[in-house]
């Protein structure tokens, strides 16, 4: 079980400079932000001299011991994630276009899921594979076209079942959703998931 | 012996919390407590302008002030 | 008054309590930056978590308030991407040798030219005084109510051995002597330790009967003794007692050093 990691080259990979401030040192406020809600950031040895501390702040960068200080600062910082999923959710999808069952998955299990709807694919079995590579800001748009897509949809983990909550949240129909977990630290082989992908398969009319 | 501060010591009272480290230290008994628990100069005649009080001050609230017009 | 300059004023008074030795350090340390007319541009001091590491709201430089002992992991990224600005941390005993020992001993045996200045109160102030690997045995904190039983690092020791190459003690009473090894500390080109003993007279003091911050002083007067009078004191003399001084200083290759020599060979294209 061996990949190969490819190291793009210096050239290939895109620089993106941080804003940095356009103000004089004395009038810096390293935690005012912008409308993009991210605040141009001085380096060390720039001559600002400002302060960063994990303790809530107000946008001079100290710390008050604010409640509105703290609040404001957790909703700017929620809704540069929330206000960005687009650029920040990322996923891969195999052979989704016409599935009638899919199979969603996160991590590792994504390599057994691959093997799985492909042999399926060859019995001619309609299935296809969501991969999510983010978990916050959840995929919900993406998913929510699969749920009205597909009949079925496995959901396989190497726990007791955790992503599956997000998935049977954005799920109307009973059943349509389906775990598949396992916890004695062995991996949820191929073959684990075919047979989820056939029961499904096998049982179309039920799902009609 | 007579000290050797001509000038003064300046304490800046606001930020003082009253610990008492520059009273017990200054080896010439130059300072001593107000009615609030905060320290004052009481025998600046004496100060040998050892600084002591100045250097170990958790407040930075006491220094010896030099010439008029620049402090150290 | 020049060391006011150092400060961002505006914060004063500080958190600390009255009596507090961590104001006694941290204006050991702006004395020690001035004697050295270090540019105030060009230094970061960064730390960890605890009553120590408030000091970097107080200074007036570029300054990092980081997570709880990850002030030197912090201060090695800083240093590593910008060898040129003088890296200075702050941290408590806690910060610097339960959570962060890790990072401490790493940041000693990397040699990497940080100064580090651990203000060394013997106890968990912040949090009401637990104890700390540094809290002598015997002693009595919130979490030890009959006495520490655990034995205490001792710090200079510590990281000596994992590869310091400037290591120092001083006290809040010794504070000239303080002053003077934090300034070598920052002169020295490779990993400096200053273990800056301080008092607590809230959170240790009090449950360990002393009265006053001034008694805990008188303390650190009593009970220590200079690595030169102990070269020459009798056993019986320096027993017990906590050495003050220089305790350790070499010359060995500096990490960042060693780093831009890798960059370089990479560049060229060379074999690796």
């Amino acid at each position: 079980m061996r990949e190969k990691v490819r190291i793009p080259a210096v050239e290939e990979i895109e620089t993106k400079d941080r804003k940095k401030p356009s103000v004089a040192p004395q009038d810096y406020e390293p935690f005012a932000a912008d409308e993009d809600l991210v605040p141009p950031m001085a380096s060390f040895g720039d001559g600002y001299r400002y302060h960063v501390t994990g303790l809530f702040h107000d946008e001079t960068g100290f710390p008050h011991g604010k409640a509105e200080d703290a609040d404001r600062l957790g909703r700017r910082l929620h809704q540069k994630i929330e206000g960005n999923r687009d650029e920040i959710v990322e996923y891969e999808s195999w052979e989704l276009e016409d599935a009638e069952i899919a199979v969603v998955a996160y991590g590792s299990v994504t390599r057994s899921a691959l093997t799985a709807v492909k042999a399926a694919r060859e019995e001619g079995i309609k299935v296809g594979l969501l991969q999510l590579k983010t978990i916050w800001p959840f995929a919900q748009e993406e998913i929510k076209e699969l749920v009205n897509q597909v009949d079925k949809i496995i959901v396989p983990e190497l726990n007791l079942g955790q992503l599956i909550g997000e998935v049977e949240r954005l799920s109307n129909l009973e059943e349509q959703v389906v775990g598949i977990n396992r916890i004695d630290g062995e991996l949820i082989k191929p073959a684990t998931i075919i047979e989820a992908i056939k029961e499904g398969s096998e049982s179309n009319g039920d799902f009609r | 012996m007579a000290g050797t501060n001509k000038v003064g010591i300046e304490v800046k009272r606001n930020w003082c919390k009253g610990c008492g480290i520059c009273i017990e230290f200054c080896p010439k008994d130059v300072l001593g407590w107000d009615e609030e628990g905060k320290v004052k100069v009481v025998a600046l005649e004496d100060c040998i302008d050892c600084k002591l009080c100045e250097l170990r001050c958790p407040e930075y609230s006491i220094f010896l002030l030099e010439k008029e017009g620049h402090n150290g | 008054m020049e060391i006011l300059d150092s400060f961002r004023t505006d914060k004063f008074p500080h958190i600390w309590c009255s009596g507090c030795g961590h104001g006694i350090v941290m204006g050991a340390l702006v004395r020690a930056m001035n004697k050295l007319d270090l540019d105030h541009d060009k230094t970061v001091i960064v730390s960890g978590i605890g009553c120590s590491s408030r000091a970097t709201g107080y200074l007036n430089f570029d300054t990092l308030h980081t997570t709880h002992g990850r002030a030197l992991a912090f201060a090695t990224g800083i240093k590593f991407s910008e060898p040129e600005l003088d890296v200075i941390v702050i941290t408590g005993d806690g910060d610097c040798t339960a959570i962060g020992g890790n990072h401490l001993i790493h940041a000693a045996r990397r040699n990497i030219n940080i100064t580090t200045i651990m203000f060394n109160n013997s106890i968990y102030g912040m949090t009401s005084g637990q104890y700390s690997p540094l809290t002598p045995q015997k002693a009595k904190a919130t979490t030890a109510p009959y006495g520490n039983i655990e034995p205490n690092f001792d710090p200079c020791e510590l990281v000596q051995g994992a590869g310091a190459t400037y290591v120092a003690r001083g006290t809040a009473y010794h504070i000239k002597k303080l002053t003077r090894f934090i300034k070598r500390g920052i002169e020295h080109n490779g990993f400096s330790f200053i273990d800056a003993v301080s008092q607590c007279p809230t959170n240790f003091g009090r449950k360990n009967g002393f009265k006053s911050a001034v008694e805990m002083m008188q303390w650190q007067k009593e009970n220590t003794i200079t690595i030169e009078r102990a070269a020459k004191a009798s056993e019986k003399e320096v027993k017990n007692k906590i050495l003050v001084g220089e305790l350790h200083h070499n010359n060995r290759p500096e990490y960042t050093a060693n780093y831009e020599q890798v960059i370089e060979k990479a560049q060229k294209g060379g074999d690796n």
